[in-house]
Parts: structure tokens; C-alpha cells; sequence
């Protein structure tokens, strides 16, 4: 006896030409349901015709096929409706995180701006400065805020690959460290960067970001006073780069979830958006590697990203490098 | 504040308020401000007018900005600096190559502001000047076009031929952004335009001889994800 299943509605004619009976035999269908809205059958072909005992067994057969067909359909429906209130979650928290952060700010600016507008010289210059400091300065966060959360829709959908290019590590060190200047002012920095392999394979916006998101951090978490130092090797892993600052370090418990998305580090005076993070570790992983944040010694937080080394060895490329570069001589 | 020799800004803006904003601030350091709404409207007062520079929004409402800066390219120089709220780098990179002087991300500040158009109008003086001068100076930097020589703050620096086309393309355009094809084309050539790591490698060579720390560059600034500038002091 051979049988076979089918989910309907099939189109009748492919049924047919899947299964042609051979002579002397004989075939009959068994339906079942599936849940309250889809139907199945159950085809089959014997030699001779069908005992009680035989359409017993086929019933029996299409009885199971029809559980195991109904416990797929739910799962696949859970699975949908989980995904919607994932969807569903990222969507209130975006929203929650865009009225709270771009309002905050921007209270100030109205406040500020409109108390410009009707002063009718109550106010002295040292405070209409200070209102225009405060203008410009939550203008900037504004901004900030902004660019954080358009990285994050655009990392977010998981569909991001990053466009890898060979870069000197020292060259996206060197534009973070330029772009993040007036921050840095007055603060102590300590470079370690492996003289050995200068170059990486990455995307050299995004590894800014990254830098830069991590630096941020650091300036905002570890107070005034805390050095910040940029370490980069070659571990048993992949390439690490490590930013850390000897300020309050990770809070005990806060490892993973800092990394989540609009979580914010306690303590966080400037009042970030909770995406920085959420931002790098969307980043390394689109490099194929990982992020962590760990305690160090001696007190202060510690990050270190992960990236897988190159697939094929700088090496090979420094060859093709040496061979562009033609063998010039000195003027 | 302003007179008659002073430089024409036309501002090309759809939203009044950014439009308000530069017509303050310009008049205020004494340039003559000129505006436009549309494409359509911008080149007949380019035509009519002669602005000596152009502030471009890119979403124009009747035509793309990168579209309009290409025609405005095909007549003539007239320095185009693009005020977008385009902020990634590929814009940027289509924006430069296009033709355009230098990209602005709104938002921006009115120094800032104020030192591009700077540097705008300085580079279309020379453009019209002699086509090489003897020597450029730049902050410290130092570059004799006639002896081949470059020296950072009085002391000789030694370059490779490649090294010092590197140098003077970058000087000759000081203070703006030029991108990696751009300097690939000029230097090496069309054929090496996509070997942007071959340049990468010469300008950390380069940042070796001329900057203190070359890890935290003060005359050769990285655009990430666009090209490099000498930056002006």
C-alpha cells in the first residue's frame, strides 16, 4: 500500500499525475482536518481492495498527520504574533525614546529662545549668555540624539553589511579622536596601538561610530579626571580594540543589558538616548564579531570589541601596496 | 555693514526659516545675500546676477540639487558650497564629485558657516590667478613649486614624488574637502581612481613626516568615509 498527503486544496490535476495508480489497483482518499478552516487528504493506492482493518489504520494515519499538521500552523501563528510584539515594543520604545529625548532638549531651546524674544531688559548679559549657551548646547545634543537614532534604524533591520575596505587603524583612531576634540580638552589619552598590523578590514564610518560612541561613554561616565585609553592587539579571538576609563565602571548585573537598545547606564549626566551601545554591538556583530564590557582591575569600565582577523592576510595586501607604491626614490 | 563690493552669496534654500537664518547671519559679517527658492529660480539669478558664491540645498522642489551643481559645473566656475540635510557620507561623495566646493550637514554653526564660504572665495581667486604659484603657504606648511621643496614650521621635510603631488594637490585645495577619487585621479591617474587603500598608505606615510603625532593628525584630517583635507589653521 502506498500512501500519500496532501494539504487542500491541491490543485487537482497535480494530485493526479503524482500518483497513477498502476492496474489492479485500487485508491481512496481519506480527509482531515486541520484546525477549523483548513482540510487535508490522505491518498492511497493497495492491491485489491481495503480491508476494515487497513482503512482503520488510515484513518488513524490522517488523524496524526492532521495533529502534527495543526501543531505547526499554531507555532508558526505564535511565532508571528511574538515577532509583531517584538516589533511592536521596538516600535513604542523608538517612540517613547524620540518624544522624551528630542523634547527634553529641545524644552530648553523654547524656553530659552522664547525668553530671548520677550525680554524687555530685565535680563543682564551674563544671563541672556547663558541662555544662549544653553540654546546651542541642547541644539548639539539634539543633533547627537538624532544621528544615534537614525545609526540605529539603519543597523536595526539586521540587513546591513558593512562596506569593508582596508584601513590603517591609526587613520579611524585618528578621525574619532579629531571629531570628538573640544570633548577631549584637558583630559589624559593613552594610545596603544600594535605597530605590527596597522591595517583593518572593516567599514570605516561605522568602526568610527563605534570608537566614538565608546569614547562618548567614557567621557560621560568616568568623570573629569579619568585618562582614557585606546588599546588595540592581536588576541587568540581576532583583532581587539579596547576603550576604558578608570571611572565608577559597569554596574554589578548591567553587563548585557547596557547593551540593549534605549537602556541607559545609571548615572548618565548628559542624559543619553540608550543607543550607543546598542549601536556597537549592532556594528561588531555585522563584522562578524562581538562586544563586551567588563570591570577592570583597579576600578573602570572596560569595552573590547572583537573582530575576526582578515580572511586573507594583510600581508598579501601590503605586497600589492608595496607594488602601487612603486619603488620611489627620496627628492 | 554691507556695500556694493561686497561678495554675492546666493542662498538656494526651499525653507524659509534656514533662508532667514543665513540672511542674518551673512548680512551681519557683511556679505550681500541674494535668495532663490527652486532651481529654476537660482540659475536665472546665477545669470542675472553673478553670485561670487552659492549656498545649495539639495531637495530642491522642482529638481535635484547634484542635478543643478553638474549644469552649473558645465558653464563655468562658480564656487558651490551644499547645505543638506543629507548627512551620509555617500551623499557627501556624490555631492563633491558632482562638482560641488564643499558639503555642509544642516545642522551647522555660522563659524562654520562663514569659514567655508572663506575658504570658497580664496580658492576661486586663485583659480582665476596664475595657475601655479611659486610657493603655497598653509599654517606651517610650506611648499616651494619651484624647488620641489616642503617644509612643516622652517624644517626641510623629504618626499617621495608621489609624496609631494600628494602635498600640493592637497595645499592647492586647503580648507577643502577632496575625495578619495578625486585624489586618486589627479595623482595617479583614472586607472588607480578605485585604489583608495593605495592612498590610504601614503597619507599615513605622509602624516609620518609632517605631523608631531600622526595619530592625532593637525594638517592631514581624515573625512571618514570621504576623502581628506588640509585643514587651515
Amino acid at each position: 500500500m502506498v500512501c500519500e498527503t496532501s494539504k487542500a486544496p491541491a490543485p487537482a490535476g497535480l494530485r493526479h499525475a503524482a500518483r497513477q495508480p498502476a492496474p489492479h489497483q485500487s485508491v481512496g482518499q481519506v480527509r482531515f482536518e486541520v484546525g477549523a478552516s483548513e482540510s487535508g487528504e490522505v491518498t492511497f493506492a493497495s492491491q485489491g481492495p481495503t480491508s476494515e482493518e487497513e482503512r482503520a489504520f488510515l484513518r488513524a494515519f490522517a488523524r496524526q498527520v492532521s495533529l502534527a499538521a495543526e501543531r505547526a500552523r499554531l507555532a508558526h501563528a505564535a511565532e508571528s504574533a511574538s515577532l509583531r510584539a517584538r516589533a511592536e515594543e521596538a516600535r513604542n520604545s523608538l517612540l517613547s525614546a524620540v518624544s522624551h529625548d528630542l523634547r527634553t532638549p529641545l524644552a530648553t531651546i523654547t524656553g530659552a529662545g522664547t525668553a530671548l524674544r520677550g525680554d524687555g531688559g530685565q535680563l543682564d548679559a551674563e544671563q541672556r549668555v547663558e541662555l544662549l549657551e544653553s540654546i546651542c548646547g541642547e541644539a548639539e545634543r539634539m543633533d547627537r540624539h538624532i544621528e544615534k537614532i537614525l545609526d540605529m534604524a539603519r543597523l536595526g533591520e539586521g540587513g546591513l553589511s558593512p562596506a569593508r575596505e582596508w584601513v590603517p587603524l591609526e587613520e579611524v583612531v585618528g578621525s574619532t579622536l579629531d571629531r570628538l576634540d573640544e570633548k577631549l580638552i584637558g583630559r589624559e589619552g593613552i594610545l596603544s596601538l600594535p605597530e605590527d598590523l596597522p591595517f583593518v578590514w572593516v567599514d570605516p564610518v561605522l568602526l568610527e561610530h563605534v570608537l566614538s560612541n565608546l569614547i562618548e561613554n567614557a567621557i560621560e561616565h568616568a568623570g573629569p579626571t579619568s585618562p582614557i585609553e585606546i588599546c588595540a592587539r592581536r588576541g587568540s579571538g581576532g583583532f581587539e580594540i579596547t576603550v576604558a576609563d578608570r571611572g565608577p565602571g559597569i554596574p554589578k548585573g548591567a553587563e548585557q543589558s547596557i547593551f540593549e537598545r534605549f537602556v541607559r547606564g545609571p548615572g548618565a549626566p548628559g542624559g543619553g538616548v540608550g543607543l550607543g551601545l546598542a549601536i556597537c554591538q549592532a556594528v561588531a556583530n555585522a563584522h562578524g564579531g562581538s562586544i563586551v564590557g567588563e570591570n577592570r582591575g583597579g576600578g573602570g569600565a572596560a569595552f573590547r570589541i572583537t573582530l575576526p582577523l582578515p580572511p586573507e592576510p594583510p600581508t598579501t595586501e601590503s605586497a600589492r601596496f608595496g607594488a602601487l607604491a612603486g619603488r620611489e626614490e627620496e627628492t | 555693514m554691507t556695500d556694493g563690493s561686497a561678495p554675492l552669496i546666493l542662498v538656494v534654500e526651499d525653507d524659509a526659516a534656514v533662508r532667514r537664518f543665513l540672511r542674518t547671519a551673512l548680512t551681519a559679517h557683511g556679505y550681500r545675500v541674494a535668495e532663490a527658492e527652486s532651481a529654476v529660480e537660482a540659475l536665472a539669478t546665477i545669470t542675472t546676477a553673478h553670485p561670487d558664491v552659492l549656498l545649495l540645498d539639495l531637495g530642491l522642489p522642482d529638481r535635484d540639487g547634484i542635478d543643478v551643481t553638474r549644469e552649473i559645473r558645465e558653464w563655468g566656475y562658480l564656487p558651490i558650497i551644499v547645505i543638506s540635510a543629507r548627512g551620509r557620507e555617500e551623499d557627501k561623495v556624490r555631492a563633491l564629485e558632482a562638482g560641488a566646493d564643499d558639503y555642509l550637514t544642516k545642522p551647522f554653526g555660522t563659524k562654520e558657516l562663514l569659514a567655508r564660504i572663506g575658504v570658497a572665495l580664496r580658492h576661486a581667486a586663485q583659480v582665476g590667478a596664475a595657475p601655479t604659484a611659486e610657493t603655497i603657504d598653509v599654517g606651517t606648511l610650506h611648499v616651494d613649486q619651484i624647488r620641489r621643496e616642503v617644509s612643516v614650521g622652517g624644517v626641510p621635510v623629504h618626499l617621495t614624488p608621489i609624496e609631494y603631488k600628494l602635498v600640493v594637490l592637497l595645499a592647492r585645495n586647503a580648507g577643502r574637502v577632496l575625495t578619495h577619487h578625486q585624489i586618486l585621479k589627479e595623482v595617479w591617474g583614472s586607472a588607480y581612481a578605485a585604489e583608495r587603500h593605495t592612498l590610504r598608505v601614503f597619507m599615513m606615510q605622509l602624516r609620518r613626516k609632517l605631523e608631531p603625532n600622526a595619530v592625532r593628525p593637525q594638517i592631514l584630517i581624515t573625512e571618514p568615509g570621504v576623502g581628506y583635507r588640509l585643514r587651515e589653521p
